[in-house]
């Protein structure tokens, strides 16, 4: 797929998520302008960018679409529920027409078929006359309504984008004699200061100019001549000048301001006219594709009729446009992959500097490692991405999952804002799906259940993301039936996942559902059932050095945690001695670090663990663990660890401090290694281990279980 | 309360700037006479637009007075005639 095609696929996979979501939002809280507008931008942005690519199949598609939301926007039609139903199908048809067209591979005639059957199911809807003429003359009116647009022209004249530098003031000119020249030259039809650059007054700098003005200037001057006017000033100034016409100037210009309200002010008050970069986009083949849709993107889109009035103001609207840059998702792993080698680098050079002892250079050494760390953050920060898109794809399925099944299930999201990890955010989509559905299907009972159990014929599945501390935490949490230990545990013993005569916890029988080949359905479905599944669920979450966590009570609901790293590659480690072994443990998830002292020695042996500040700690002696040499040392040391609101005390030997790591895999071969979760190259070049805390606490838990 | 500047420019507006802040903490209804002030320029008028606003967030009332006609023409000519509410 070459470039321009990837970025159509993307945008219009972008505009279908959000009219998913519009119209999940339209089921949950009935129709409203927000999502109806929603609906029609992503439809009129799918059209106008396939039109652009010439797939015309697309077009046409949803040309009818937006032909009828177009009119329930305006009120002639009004929306029925079973639209919704037909909107979602829509949805579906146009993302599989998108497929076939970004692979460019010409649809069937079952495809084609479909998407005229949504048409006129789409036509029955609008009035018989119109509906005919909407697919008879298709093209003619796409023409039509950019024929319109050009009307709303205005060549003659200029966009002035004007801002200053924070000394401006003080150099001596007044904007206002810059205006008054202007006034000479020709006449500003739109002045518009910027002002939210301007601070309260108790922040406020009465010497330093903040103040922008973005300006339309009719004028027979030329750019050269209206440049001039800055001539003294050109240092102190930050100028950008267009014709109000060109929409690729406007581009550039929301391109290269910082400011993310500029667009949706400059819309509202009718200085920006989006309509235009239609009729350029018409009227300018020559201008590339990837900025055709840079411009087809841009919101609102309203419509031809409608005036100022009916426009949603935007400034009010918590929903702030955002400046966006799209950048290919390969570039920023390679980034990552060579910060990865230059912190690697640095700890070398460190080392190296160290062996030196020069205090200057360990200076300057110091400042380079913060600058890297802030590097490191920065290129981290680019591939933080919310959870939000990933959760809002799961209403779909509960929706779907429970009409199926017949059962009301509310759905509900919240911590959508949550970053995580683009790539663990897509990871975790798939088992999240998995999970989801087997809420809706397992966890939420039969409404004649429910009404039996005296509770309400809707279900709830609350899906949460939050991060504490180092980690993000999703859960799923249902008020279904809860799972059923005594069933669990005799398919487990039937499965021979367990032995007959075996002795489970409560939380080691939840945990029997992730194990390869378990399942309590009877019968198999096309929603869960097939005894694959959860396992796979929990090798994803674990191969995200994540952990997975069931809490569940019998006729009240279960609840699933996944906890999961924010990143995977680079993190703040601590560097330590085991017998003569080094190993990194993830700093975020060290606590404090004693002294092994006489004292908590014997309390150690006495009682298997050791109380600091009236906390108990139990412990784990890692050279036992890892089977590492005994070395007769002065001090032995104990590292605090915390994770999921547990905390482990490890007996370790040497401290060396933090540093930052890059996380290597171990291979195949140690893969499985217990307490484990990776290597690391350190400065001198040694290979150290990193410990997986996570599954230490789990064993320390498992073990005094066992051993009570 | 009257601005007693005999203009509101570069030369002034530090000096304005304590005593608007001063006025701040005084009345939910501020009422600022222009009768001195003869003269104003772009610096003036960002200080002016940062009173406004700062009383704005606090849901204060503000009423400029007593504007000469060349500062009027100078807001005019600014294009924040109004923000600033004058006319």
């Amino acid at each position: 797929m070459d470039e321009d095609l990837a970025l159509f696929n993307e945008d219009a996979l972008d505009q279908l998520s959000h009219m998913e979501q519009a119209l999940l939002d339209a089921n949950d809280v009935g129709v409203d302008d927000e999502n109806l507008g929603a609906l029609f931008r992503a439809m009129h942005t799918i059209k106008g960018t396939a039109g652009m690519f010439g797939f015309d199949e697309i077009v046409s598609f949803t040309h009818v679409a937006e032909n009828l939301l177009d009119l329930m926007r305006q009120g002639k039609i009004e929306p029925k529920p079973q639209m919704l139903d037909l909107f979602l199908e829509c949805k579906d048809q146009t993302s599989l027409l998108v497929e076939y067209a970004v692979n460019q591979v010409e649809t069937d005639i079952e495809i084609q078929n479909h998407s005229k059957s949504l048409m006129q199911a789409l036509n029955v809807f609008i009035d018989d006359k119109d509906s005919s003429e909407t697919i008879e003359t298709l093209t003619d009116e796409a023409q039509l309504d950019f024929s319109t647009l050009n009307q709303h022209e205005s060549c003659d004249i200029w966009h002035i984008s004007l801002r200053f530098s924070e000394d401006f003031f003080t150099s001596g000119m007044d904007i206002l004699s810059i205006f008054n020249f202007f006034n000479k030259m020709g006449e500003m039809v739109m002045l518009t200061p910027i002002t939210n650059t301007i601070k309260t007054l108790d922040a406020y700098e009465p010497l330093v100019t903040t103040i922008g003005f973005e300006i339309d200037f009719q004028s027979d001057a030329s750019k050269a001549e209206i440049e001039e006017i800055f001539e003294f000033v050109e240092d102190d100034v930050t100028l950008s000048i267009f014709k109000a016409s060109d929409s690729l100037g406007w581009n550039t210009l929301f391109q290269t301001q910082e400011d993310s309200q500029l667009k949706a002010l400059l819309s509202d008050i009718g200085v920006y006219d989006e309509v235009a970069l239609f009729q350029e986009v018409q009227e300018a083949p020559q201008i590339s594709r990837e900025e055709a849709i840079n411009k087809v993107k841009i919101e609102p889109i309203p419509h031809l009729q409608s005036t100022k009035s009916t426009l949603p103001k935007r400034l009010n609207n918590t929903k702030k446009a955002t400046t966006t840059l799209r950048v290919d998702s390969l570039k920023v792993d390679k980034l990552i992959n060579q910060i990865g080698e230059m912190v690697i680098a640095n700890a070398k050079l460190n080392t190296l500097a160290e062996s030196i002892d020069n205090t200057e250079l360990s200076e300057t050494m110091e400042n380079f490692k913060v600058l890297l760390e802030d590097v490191r953050d920065g290129i981290m920060g680019i591939r933080m991405v919310q959870v939000q898109d990933s959760f809002n794809k799961l209403r779909r399925i509960v929706s779907d999952t429970a009409k199926k099944l017949d059962k009301e299930i509310e759905f509900i999201i919240s911590g959508g804002d949550t970053e995580l990890d683009k790539s663990v955010v897509e990871k975790i989509s798939d088992p999240l799906v998995h999970m989801i559905r087997n809420s809706v299907d397992h966890g939420i009972e039969s409404k004649e259940k429910r009404l039996a159990s005296a509770k309400s014929i809707k279900g709830t599945i609350e899906l949460r993301a939050f991060t504490d501390s180092s980690s993000i935490v999703i859960e799923i949490e249902d008020d279904g039936g809860g799972i059923n230990k005594e069933v669990v545990l005799q398919k487990a013993k039937e499965s021979g996942i367990v032995g007959e005569n075996d002795v489970l916890s409560d939380k080691e029988i939840f945990k029997l559902i992730f194990a390869a080949g378990f399942s309590t359905a009877d019968e198999v479905s096309d929603i869960s059932g097939r005894g694959v599944g959860m396992d796979v669920v929990k090798r994803n979450i674990e191969s995200l050095r994540g952990t997975l966590d069931i809490d569940s009570t019998t006729g009240k609901g279960s609840k699933f945690t996944i906890r999961l790293p924010l990143t995977l590659a680079v993190i703040d480690g601590f560097l330590i001695d085991i017998g003569s072994t080094k190993y990194i443990l993830p700093l975020e998830l060290i606590s404090e670090c004693i002294e092994y002292s006489q004292e908590h020695i014997s309390e150690h042996k006495e009682h298997g663990f050791i109380t600091i500040r009236d906390e108990v700690i139990p412990m784990l002696n890692l050279k036992t663990y890892f089977q590492e040499a005994e070395l007769q040392l002065p001090r032995e040391n104990i590292i605090i660890a915390k994770y999921a609101n547990r905390s482990v005390g490890l007996i370790v030997d040497e401290l060396y401090g933090e540093q930052q790591i890059v996380i290597k895999p171990l291979g195949v071969l140690f893969d499985k290694t217990p307490g484990i979760s990776g290597g690391t190259i350190l400065g001198s070049g040694e290979v150290a281990m990193i410990i997986d805390i996570p599954k230490l606490i789990e064993f320390q838990i498992n073990s005094s279980h066992k051993g009570s | 309360m009257t601005l007693d500047f005999d203009a509101l420019t570069i030369y002034e507006v530090e000096a304005c700037h304590k005593v608007l802040l001063g006025v701040l903490n005084a009345d939910e209804h501020v009422t600022l006479d222009f009768t001195k002030i003869q003269k104003i320029d772009m610096a003036g008028i960002q200080l002016l637009i940062s009173f406004i606003q700062t009383l704005q967030n606090n849901t204060y009332q503000c009423e400029f007075i007593n504007i000469s006609d060349d500062v009027t023409h100078s807001i005019i000519t600014s294009g924040c005639d109004t923000i600033l509410g004058v006319s």
